[in-house]
């Protein structure tokens, strides 16, 4: 392409870049439905308020944000809070990434597996509660259909009674549900990778997995992080399917964040409390997706193809 | 990070005014009516479960004749949820006129406020509005001295159930006392059952069986003294005795391995029941039309039920029993027509409203259900003989103790239940458990 | 991609559609049986009956106004999340503000907000302005929780289109408008086909907000409305699964249509 250098770089620029007045609509908009309510929970969280509209609530200054420090069941809580995100993660990333890739070639019939992929995902929490709960049955459900190939009384007896196996079915149930919205970013992803690099590289003799570490991979990073992001903070903010599925048990081994904030907030009648772990939700998992964006470069805002 | 900075301030600033301005939005009770509330209606606020029927139906015929129309609304499904979504609304004029409520201890904190009008005036303006149900039911929402809440749906209190087909295999009797059971434990696991089913998951099953436990062993006056705040009683002997008990009964595999994972919501313990592969399970007076939408026939030819057994050297008196006492309806202190809101109440021992009820399953907590249940001809014979049996459990009962998670306060509510299920999985081990159970009826 | 079949690929994605299959069976076999019929045979047994009935009740109790409902809620939050986030993510990425750039930041803790906590006071709010009970009181509190995520996906998309383009516009003196329209949205259609997809679930399955900001039936939507399966203490399951298989139909059509827009609005990028 020729050099292009007509006019005062700066009035080009200018003429063709955004101003500020672009985000203001968005902005005010999210500012007035979702900060402003964020700003009420941040300011009961000074408070102690038992959510009746009728009472006031009474300012205790620091003594919920101190509470936090000495209270182990929410220490606890954060912990399984992690354990879920580590397991999100190692588990939905290589999937959604794999079928991902595979749903994004030319062939017919991959389009229409891919729609099939994708009924979890339409489903609401209370509908794949109920499913999951009469599928882990031990008596009726898959242990039981499964016992004439692997003995009745197995690590999958119990799944809602054991606490890992507990933690690795919400995981499971996750991995299902979620992977769809996953694998479709990495299709949407894979399908913009241009067909002449891997002609290039074939011609090269690189194989089919090395084109996948060197072209496919690289390509797809910033994919990676819109996904991996929503990934994590998806996984730290949710917790209706523990909610619904295993409320919090066995003893407490499924009380992620969100859910114990609910548990010992909400339903406690201790909103002031709620309050302050939702704070600290937010900022914690606010700063785990900039710390990503950051180390990713994703920030920068350009594109993967730059330069090619 | 100039910006951000600047983010965080103006965010302080906001939420300070923001909780400045809730303070001054809140305060003392809307005393009197709310003109503020929609015009010409009153809304009645139900759990958004079936049974929601009846009160649309009590509702149109209601209508019919009057000027202020009552428009029933379907809440929430979970009695939780249902509760917050109240406690939240309450004061607002978009709040519900009438609500429901499971006992005395879900309504405090909404009494405390003064978001609750006292109903006597209607009672008496109308003594059937309480002289029309059974008094051990219509007290529990009497706080102070004045009536919160008039009872509705059904009274259930929980007993034990049993399949004659496997117990008749096995050459066993229903149990009569709780040694009975455990003998008999060891006998249905040889014949491949699970003695008793359980629930695990959901908690409130569990704690059933310590509400039985406790009764049999300290009786319910112990017990309402403990949960309402008495440490002593949850640290005693017979305490101590109740929970041995009930480990045992655990231990031995009365109630199976993996009852930690059985559901029942999703049908999981009442279709062990109904397909022969548990013998016995303790519920409430719901479970007949649970067990019976699966399978017909199972209530004529092989669904059993008894008291609950009777505990040697326990100090509860003979027939003592605990369950569900009944839903009932609150009015909003700030109602616009409390007229109508108090013609209204007179449907709920209405004839119309109570056959309804039956019809649903539920048995009306009212002083001649005896003879509703006589009158309704879609009842069978059997089920009619159910209904005469949960009657009498209740006429006879010397006391009938609220179900525990809704006699403690409301904000000790999941801890009590995590405290049952975490003792049947030994997370927790007697002192655990006491101290848990202190703790959570010690809340002010 | 590939033009050659990938065996092992094939095999691996055709067991995982297998596992995702196995909840799926059970409900579209709940959905016909009958209530005795499902709880005889327990959730994994094979099909023995079909029936209707299960869908006839559930459009007895009302479920088609209720889903036209959640199409109404779903249709307008997506309206207002296509309205408001294209333009934000342009600003995003290609603007020269800085200012503008951290609102990329204040989206990633947006992005966190845990819905219970915000909800009573979005239910003032929506009280307040006097939107309470009604379907566009549910979308708009919906729209803003969905900016974040639509803003992450839409800069994931339009940082993608090329500089050169970009000069390619200028040079033949476009503002920023004109490089919008012609130049931008055109090719982030595929981002913005991923946005219409998951605002559009997100407003189709939300449960919470609906809850509280509304009481009528006639602003019931669907999510709402499944609680006529339910007692106080168990379920009907197989009419749950009916009246949940009459919610999935919507989406998967909306999904299907969208994903035609998104194959197609991608080929675009990078060939030029």
């Amino acid at each position: 392409m020729p050099d292009i250098r007509i006019g005062p770089a700066r009035g080009r620029r200018a003429v063709s870049r955004p101003g500020a007045v672009w985000a203001l609509p968005a902005v005010a908009f999210f500012a007035f439905f979702a900060l402003l309510p964020l700003a009420v929970a941040v300011g009961l969280s000074f408070t102690k308020y038992n959510g009746i509209r009728l009472t006031t609530p009474q300012f205790v200054g620091l003594d919920n944000w101190t509470r936090m420090l000495d209270d182990a069941p929410l220490h606890r809580a954060v912990g399984v809070t992690v354990v879920l995100i580590v397991l999100a993660v190692a588990t939905q990333v290589p999937v959604s990434l794999l079928i991902g890739v595979w749903a994004a070639g030319p062939q017919r019939m991959r389009a229409a597996v891919t729609a099939l992929y994708f009924i979890p995902l339409l489903m609401s929490t209370a509908a794949v509660a109920v499913l999951w709960a009469s599928l882990v049955d031990p008596n009726f459900g898959l242990p039981a259909a499964l016992a004439p190939l692997i003995g009745p009384d197995t690590f999958f007896s119990d799944l809602l009674g054991e606490p890992a196996a507990a933690l690795g079915l919400v995981a499971f149930i996750y991995l299902w549900g979620a992977s769809p919205l996953h694998t479709l970013l990495y299709q949407g992803g894979a399908r913009a990778i241009p067909e002449t690099l891997y002609q290039a590289a074939e011609l090269d003799g690189a194989g089919r997995v090395s084109q996948f570490f060197h072209i496919t991979l690289p390509l797809l990073k910033h994919t990676m992080v819109t996904s991996t992001i929503l990934m994590v903070v998806g996984t730290f903010t949710t917790f209706d399917l523990i909610l619904i599925l295993t409320h919090g048990g066995p003893s407490g081994a499924t009380s992620n964040l969100p859910y114990f904030m609910y548990d010992r907030g909400i339903a406690a009648l201790d909103f002031g409390y709620g309050s302050a772990i939702a704070v600290v939700l937010v900022v914690i998992a606010g700063l785990v997706s900039w710390a990503m964006v950051r180390a990713s470069g994703y920030d920068k805002m350009e594109g993967t193809q730059e330069g090619i | 990070m100039n910006r951000n900075l600047r983010l965080t301030r103006r965010t302080v600033v906001v939420g300070a005014a923001t909780v400045a301005a809730t303070a001054a939005c809140g305060g003392p009770a809307a005393e009197g009516p709310n003109e503020d509330r929609p015009e010409g209606e009153i809304h009645i606020l139900v759990v958004g479960d079936a049974a929601a029927e009846a009160e649309e139906a009590a509702a149109e015929r209601f209508n019919a004749t009057s000027d202020v129309k009552v428009i029933v609304d379907r809440g929430s499904t979970t009695g939780n949820e249902y509760s917050t979504s109240v406690r939240n609304a309450v004061g607002t004029p978009t709040a519900p006129d009438v609500f429901m409520s499971w006992g005395a201890a879900n309504i405090k904190p909404l009494v405390d406020a003064g978001g609750l009008l006292a109903l006597d005036e209607f009672i008496d303006e109308d003594p059937a509005l309480q002289e029309s149900f059974l008094p051990s039911v219509f007290d529990e929402e009497v706080i102070d001295g004045a009536t919160y809440g008039i009872p509705m749906r059904g009274v259930a209190p929980t007993f034990l159930f049993y399949n004659k087909q496997v117990l008749a295999d096995a050459g066993l009797e229903p149990a009569q006392t709780w040694d009975d059971l455990l003998g008999q434990s060891a006998v249905l696991q040889n014949e491949g059952v699970t003695p008793i089913g359980l629930a695990g998951t959901d908690k409130w099953p569990t704690q059933m069986w310590f509400q039985y436990a406790f009764a049999r062993m300290l009786g319910n006056e112990r017990v309402a003294a403990g949960l309402a705040g008495d440490g002593d009683v949850w640290s005693g002997d017979e305490s101590r005795q109740a929970l041995a008990l009930l480990a045992e009964l655990v231990d031995a595999g009365a109630f199976g391995d993996d009852f930690g994972s059985v559901a029942y919501g999703s049908d999981g313990s009442a279709a062990l029941l109904r397909t022969g592969k548990s013998a016995y399970e303790l519920m409430g007076t719901w479970y007949y039309a649970d067990v019976t939408a699966g399978d017909e026939q199972f209530a004529e030819t092989t669904l059993g039920w008894i008291p609950f057994p009777s505990v040697d050297g326990g100090s509860g008196q003979a027939g003592e029993i605990a369950g569900n006492l009944s839903n009932y309806y609150n009015v909003a202190a700030d109602t616009r027509y409390p007229d109508t809101v108090r013609d209204f109440l007179k449907e709920l021992y209405g004839e119309a409203f109570l056959q309804d009820q039956l019809a649903l399953g539920n048995l009306p907590p009212t002083t001649d259900a005896a003879d509703l249940v006589q009158q309704q001809a879609d009842l069978s014979e059997t089920r009619k003989a159910y209904l005469a049996f949960v009657i009498g459990l209740v006429d006879q009962a010397p006391t009938f103790q609220l179900s525990w998670d809704q006699a403690v306060p409301a904000e000790s509510l999941t801890v009590v239940q995590n405290a049952m299920a975490d003792y049947f999985n030994g997370t927790i081990d007697a002192d655990g458990w006491i101290t848990a159970m202190q703790g959570a009826t010690s809340v002010a | 991609m590939r033009t050659r079949p990938n065996w092992p690929a094939g095999v691996l994605a055709g067991a995982w559609l297998l596992i995702i299959l196995i909840p799926v069976y059970v409900m579209l076999r709940a959905a016909f049986e009958s209530r005795e019929t499902y709880a005889d045979k327990g959730p994994l047994g094979l099909p023995t009956e079909f029936t209707l009935d299960n869908f006839a009740y559930a459009f007895e109790q009302g479920f088609g106004r209720f889903m036209a409902n959640s199409v109404i809620v779903a249709a307008l939050t997506v309206a207002i999340v296509l309205v408001l986030v294209p333009p934000l993510a342009f600003a995003i990425v290609r603007s020269d503000s800085r200012t503008v750039r951290q609102v990329f930041k204040v989206m990633l803790f947006g992005l966190a907000i845990p819905a219970q906590v915000v909800v009573i006071p979005v239910m003032y709010l929506i009280q307040y302005i006097g939107l309470y009970d009604t379907l566009i009181g549910i979308a708009l509190p919906t729209a803003a929780f969905a900016i974040p995520m639509s803003t992450l996906i839409l800069t994931g998309a339009m940082r993608e289109i090329r500089g050169e383009l970009y000069e390619a516009m200028a040079m033949d003196g476009s503002g920023p408008v004109r490089t919008f329209f012609r130049l931008v949205l055109p090719l982030s259609r595929g981002g913005m086909a991923t946005v219409v997809v998951f605002t559009a679930l997100n407003a189709w399955n939300n449960y919470l907000l609906p809850l509280v900001l509304t009481r009528s039936e006639d602003v019931r939507v669907a999510t709402l409305g499944l609680g006529v399966f339910q007692q106080q203490y168990s379920l009907n399951v197989p009419g749950l699964m009916s009246a949940i298989l009459l919610t999935i139909l919507p989406m998967l059509l909306i999904y299907l249509f969208a994903r035609r827009a998104l194959i197609r609005g991608l080929m675009g990028v990078g060939g030029k």
